[in-house]
């Protein structure tokens, strides 16, 4: 399958009107160059759908979802017009089914938080929040072959964990998150919240891409 | 930025320098920020041949204690979603950073650093202890893979930097400055701005306040707001005339919308209507645009109030301002 970046960001209303007619043409998009196999990833996230419980579907896409694309370039990768015509084009269903309350044919307008599933801006919490792309770049922070996708799925399964460490810088720095996911996996979201907070207000003074896993551990645990 | 007044020990900022020797690529221009663009004629990487200084006396101030220190290359791109270190094995000595294309998106941020090697074996007053803590900074280096948006008059039409020469619709006019695009009735016209416009990148691009460079910007930039929003507004209300008629005695707005051929000219009608009717209260501007274009057309509104209307909203006028308060930076005016 050719990838694709949408060629410009649909209003709210134009997105409804796509949603609402699923067998519309796509919205219109810009050849990328790159192809992917991408139609057994589809296939299976119809198939996450149907057949596992919801709070399970971020993470079971995601480990689907990662080995695919994580050889492309980070300049398509980081285009957030690229997850724009994930979330609308290939993955619409399933973006339609994780994100949306209601059959898009029944509500007049979609929710700002709705939109932002299928949109977002190229910020750290536009990718935190849209559906596709918060996937990969969890999956992508916090795998490694030791632990596989482990930590990616516990993350993933917590919503807020997940924004406490990709809405911050920290997130960018592969062993700041791993160290993060680990060390607070079984803390209460409180705990997690005070700990992120400290450990950014750390990093305004120490140099984050200097430490390791093992380092950004004993931060949080001093 | 720096923000040593904030640190909670001592720093030495002015321990570190990051000099740029020479730039590979005729597509990267330096303008008068410091940084480089390297999206108007882009090539497949940038090579910067760089060059860190060392003060290790002023350095001493804020490791007195003669602690191990690692001097890098701090690259930070949040739009890459990338932030890492490269080492400098040898501070004072020219050495190539490349930058791949593909590795990029947006901005990419360098400054040369120094921090601590490792954590301090005891804790002294004032003095940074923790590994990594970051000692001293030189100031930024700027690299833009990709242009930023929204800094012309347009306000919310997009705008993209083409190459006229090459671009099917504005080869016939590679000399000039701009062209408007439509793209199909789904999307809002585009700004093309043209890179072979010799100098032109440097000057629209410019961030500053002030300035020849500040006022040229602003001056190109109300030129070509007020035709682009001129062609646009034009466009809109002629779909609006026209889906009246269609609408009939219908005097609902929401009924005449639904006639409307592109759903960005009837967001256009309604954004602007409060500027295109000043005497109407508030809510009721479309209304009374819709009343107007019903009775008289649009011929009126087109020559009398879209001038006003595109005046208010860019505030065009504060080019001439700026550039006359900034006469002597401009040379003479007979």
């Amino acid at each position: 399958m050719r990838l694709q970046t949408l060629a410009s960001t649909p209003s709210s209303r134009r997105l409804l009107d796509h949603l609402r007619n699923p067998g519309a043409a796509l919205l219109p998009a810009d050849p990328t160059g790159h192809d992917a196999d991408l139609q057994p990833v589809i296939d299976r996230s119809i198939g996450i759908v149907t057949s596992l419980h919801p709070g399970e579907w971020d993470a079971a896409l995601a480990v689907e979802l990662h080995p695919v694309l994580e050889p492309f370039p980070r300049r398509l990768l980081a285009n957030l017009a690229f997850w724009h015509w994930m979330t609308t084009g290939p993955f619409r269903q399933f973006v339609v089914a994780r994100w949306l309350a209601t059959d898009p044919a029944m509500v007049g307008e979609l929710a700002p938080a709705e939109v932002g599933r299928f949109l977002g801006s190229g910020s750290l919490n536009g990718a935190s929040r849209n559906a596709l792309a918060r996937l990969f770049w969890g999956a992508d922070a916090l795998h490694d072959t030791e632990r596989g996708y482990d930590l990616a799925m516990v993350v993933l399964g917590n919503q807020d964990f997940y924004q406490q460490i990709f809405e911050r810088k920290l997130g960018l720095h592969p062993p700041a998150a791993k160290a993060m996911a680990e060390g607070l996996r079984d803390s209460s979201e409180r705990e997690r919240r005070d700990a992120a907070v400290r450990l950014n207000f750390l990093f305004s003074t120490i140099v984050a891409e200097q430490l390791d896993e093992a380092d950004v551990l004993a931060l949080l645990r001093s | 930025m720096r923000s040593g007044a904030f640190f909670p020990y001592r720093t030495a900022h002015g321990a570190v320098m990051l000099m740029v020797e020479s730039v590979d690529g005729a597509s990267v221009v330096r303008n008068e920020q410091g940084s480089f663009d390297a999206w108007s004629r882009p090539t497949d990487a940038v090579r910067l041949r760089l060059n860190v200084h060392l003060d290790t006396a002023e350095l001493g101030r804020a490791a007195p204690d003669g602690a191990n220190t690692i001097v890098s290359l701090r690259l930070d791109s949040p739009d890459s979603r990338c932030r890492l270190l490269q080492r400098v094995a040898a501070p004072g000595a020219s050495f190539d950073l490349e930058l791949r294309r593909s590795d990029w998106l947006g901005t990419v941020t360098i400054s040369a650093i120094v921090t601590r090697a490792a954590a301090a074996a005891e804790t002294l007053p004032g003095i940074a202890s923790d590994k990594g803590s970051l000692l001293a900074e030189s100031a930024q280096l700027v690299v833009r893979f990709d242009p930023p948006y929204d800094r012309s008059g347009g306000a919310t039409l997009p705008v993209r930097w083409v190459d006229f020469s090459e671009h099917p619709r504005h080869r016939a006019v590679a000399g000039h400055l701009f062209a408007l695009v439509e793209d199909g009735d789904e999307h809002l016209p585009e700004i093309h701005l043209n890179t072979r416009f010799e100098g032109a990148s440097p000057v629209l691009e410019s961030l500053g306040n002030w300035g020849a460079k500040a006022r040229i910007r602003d001056a190109v930039f109300a030129q070509i707001g007020h035709q682009a929003w001129t062609s646009v507004l034009g466009w809109a209300l002629d779909d609006l005339a026209r889906a009246v008629c269609v609408a009939g005695d219908s005097e609902l707005w929401a009924d005449i919308r639904a006639e409307m051929e592109r759903d960005w000219s009837a967001d256009i009608i309604e954004d602007w209507a409060p500027l295109l009717t000043p005497s109407s209260d508030g809510g009721e501007a479309v209304v009374d645009l819709v009343d107007e274009v019903r009775l008289n057309g649009i011929r009126r509104i087109l020559i009398e109030d879209v001038p006003d209307a595109v005046q208010s909203r860019l505030e065009t006028y504060k080019a001439l301002t700026g550039m006359l308060s900034d006469i002597g930076l401009l040379g003479e005016v007979e």
